[in-house]
């Protein structure tokens, strides 16, 4: 029980500054950006150059897997086409130089790091694609659980949140401080309730990871790992059980004895997309089913090119 | 204006969290503190005063601005994440039960080191440790210990000397006794056993209790057969297993054994944690 409250405390207090930043970048980019910068990024047109972009804005952006999600969420609220939404929150962890850097500093061990980084970096991006254009694709705000996706209306105010703030319905302010006072106050709103809808879901993750570590026998998946075929299957189970942090998965993947590149790979590119800490991070933007679909969308493209690789690699 | 007392419980709740993610993350022994990163500690610290900031600005606008009654799903999780960061920190123990500790021992799969940096302890100068002639323990940094015992032979510095050297006891699947310790990456939900087999004790010490243990690293003789074998393979595969760290090939380096002469039971240190870090030198743990 002690170890419970240890692994439960200490997972949800690492990943709360994260998402309260997320927020808070997230309500200051609302603030301060003009609101026709959605159309500025809507320039690409076309679908491919959109998932180009977000990608781009994942290797910029400070941005990792905790914080990217009340970031995604208000940037969708802003009017972000989904195609560079998606790809944004799925490629943010990956590709950002951090995890980068430490994932050539894992591999220098094996003397091959770029191979490591390359192909991480390569499937990664090829998955994240897939999925974009999968969840971008036809039938609009389906996959969205934020219902203001679409939300035309060009208000600075547009967070569809059936909020409590009254900025946009008391009329003319009485003066200059209360107008500055409104303004400080939307922000702070915008800021702590994105906040506390994704730290919520992380509460819940953090009690669910913490009893699977305790719960579920890792031992069982290092004898799996050794089997060529098993392996891979074996490594994205062991991700989404361990849910790391995607800026230090590559030092713990990376000194396992006896555990086949492919498998790493798998560990490696499907653990940053998707694990039982992201379901339920992830529940705060995406319905449940989609989640699922995204789940099982990875675990089966992140094995795929692991057994490709397999076959390929001599 | 007047507002609804129920607007203050969210920026109560949230100048709460604020202020128990700076103090926790300040006070230097809690459990929690011990339980991140030093690096995401400061961070954490930091954002933990900024919530706080805000959380005043926010109290003192409700004053001013008026603000519709927050929703009762809003206020329901403000206050369980306040009430769940305070029992948290009320109610953490400070490192793991030895039960766990012996789960975890089934993970010491990072047996063979730190990932990276063992060159650079083979070329230390002996002299910067005391005179072997002494006889007495050298206490070591367990890290340096570790990535030591992924060279190839034993370096100079380490001729002739005693090391002493702190861990957990743990054993892996195939009942090998190790000393071994949590590595830490980021937080300790991501903590890793790290270990290094020992040999020579006679009567088990309990598994998942810390020990301090004396001795010294031994290398497996090398064989002379099977040498000769890895140079066939080697020139018959296409891949050369010429790296000692090849994952591809099962075989595992001939890592050294940590050869004990004496142990005794000590009670766990504040921070059971060892702290993913860049430190070479064979200085005696603070």
């Amino acid at each position: 029980m002690n170890d419970f409250i240890l692994l439960a405390a200490s997972i949800f207090l690492e990943g709360l500054p994260f998402a309260l930043m997320g927020g808070v970048l997230a309500a200051t980019v609302d603030a301060l950006l003009p609101s026709g910068f959605p159309e500025w990024v809507t320039r690409p047109r076309t679908k491919i150059l959109q998932v180009g972009a977000g990608i781009l804005g994942g290797f910029i952006l400070p941005i990792c897997e905790c914080s990217n999600v009340p970031f995604v969420r208000r940037m969708l609220a802003k009017g972000l086409p989904p195609a560079v939404a998606v790809s944004f929150l799925f490629s943010a962890p990956l590709v950002n130089p951090v995890c980068l850097a430490s994932t050539y500093l894992a591999f220098a061990g094996t003397g091959k790091p770029w191979m490591f980084l390359g192909l991480r970096l390569g499937v990664g991006l090829c998955i994240i694609s897939i999925l974009a254009l999968w969840l971008s694709s036809g039938k609009g705000t389906g996959v969205f659980a934020v219902s203001e996706v679409h939300a035309g209306d060009s208000g600075h105010h547009s967070c569809g949140c059936s909020c409590g703030c009254s900025g946009h319905n008391t009329g003319t302010p009485q003066n200059m401080w209360q107008a500055l006072a409104q303004g400080v106050f939307r922000w702070i709103h915008a800021a702590t309730h994105d906040f506390v809808s994704v730290a919520f879901y992380l509460l819940i993750a953090a009690l669910c990871v913490a009893a699977m570590q305790i719960f579920i026998d890792r031992a069982s998946f290092l004898a799996l790992m050794q089997n060529r075929v098993a392996a891979p299957v074996a490594a994205v189970g062991l991700a989404y059980i361990l849910c790391l942090c995607s800026s230090v998965d590559a030092f713990v993947i990376a000194a396992f004895p006896g555990v086949s590149t492919g498998a790493k790979l798998a560990f490696l590119t499907a653990g940053p997309l998707f694990d039982f800490k992201l379901f339920w991070l992830y529940q705060s933007l995406f319905k449940r089913g989609t989640i699922i679909k995204i789940g099982l969308a990875v675990t089966f493209l992140a094995v795929a090119a692991a057994w490709v690789l397999e076959a390929c690699l001599p | 204006m007047k507002n609804n007392r129920l607007c203050y419980l969210p920026p109560i709740s949230f100048s709460l969290i604020g202020m128990l993610m700076a103090c926790l993350t300040l006070i230097p022994g809690h459990p929690l503190a011990n339980a991140l990163h030093p690096v995401l500690r400061i961070f954490c610290a930091g954002v933990g005063l900024l919530a706080f900031g805000i959380s005043i600005v926010w109290i003192a606008l409700i004053e001013v601005v008026s603000i519709k009654v927050p929703s009762l799903k809003e206020c329901f999780q403000w206050v369980a994440l306040a009430a769940f960061l305070l029992c948290g920190s009320w109610f953490a123990p400070n490192q793991f039960s030895p039960e766990h500790l012996k789960r975890m021992g089934a993970l010491l799969a990072l047996q063979n080191g730190m990932p990276f940096g063992a060159e650079q302890l083979g070329n230390i100068s002996p002299e910067c440790l005391p005179s072997p002639e002494d006889g007495s323990p050298v206490e070591i940094r367990f890290e340096t210990l570790l990535r030591t015992s992924m060279l190839e032979q034993m370096p100079t510095w380490m001729e002739g000397r005693v090391f002493k050297v702190r861990g957990i006891c743990m054993m892996t699947e195939n009942k090998e006794l190790h000393i071994a310790r949590l590595m830490m990456f980021c937080c300790m939900a991501d903590a890793m056993p790290v270990g290094i087999r020992m040999a020579g004790i006679s009567e088990t010490p309990a598994e998942g209790q810390w020990l301090e243990v004396e001795g010294s690293l031994k290398w497996p003789v090398k064989d002379l057969n099977k040498i000769a074998e890895y140079l066939k393979e080697d020139e018959a595969d296409v891949a050369p297993a010429s790296s000692p760290k090849n994952t591809n090939n099962n075989e595992q380096p001939p890592a050294a054994v940590f050869e004990v002469k004496k142990w005794h039971q000590i009670p766990p240190p504040p921070s059971p944690f060892l702290l993913m870090n860049n430190t070479y030198l064979p200085l005696p743990e603070s």
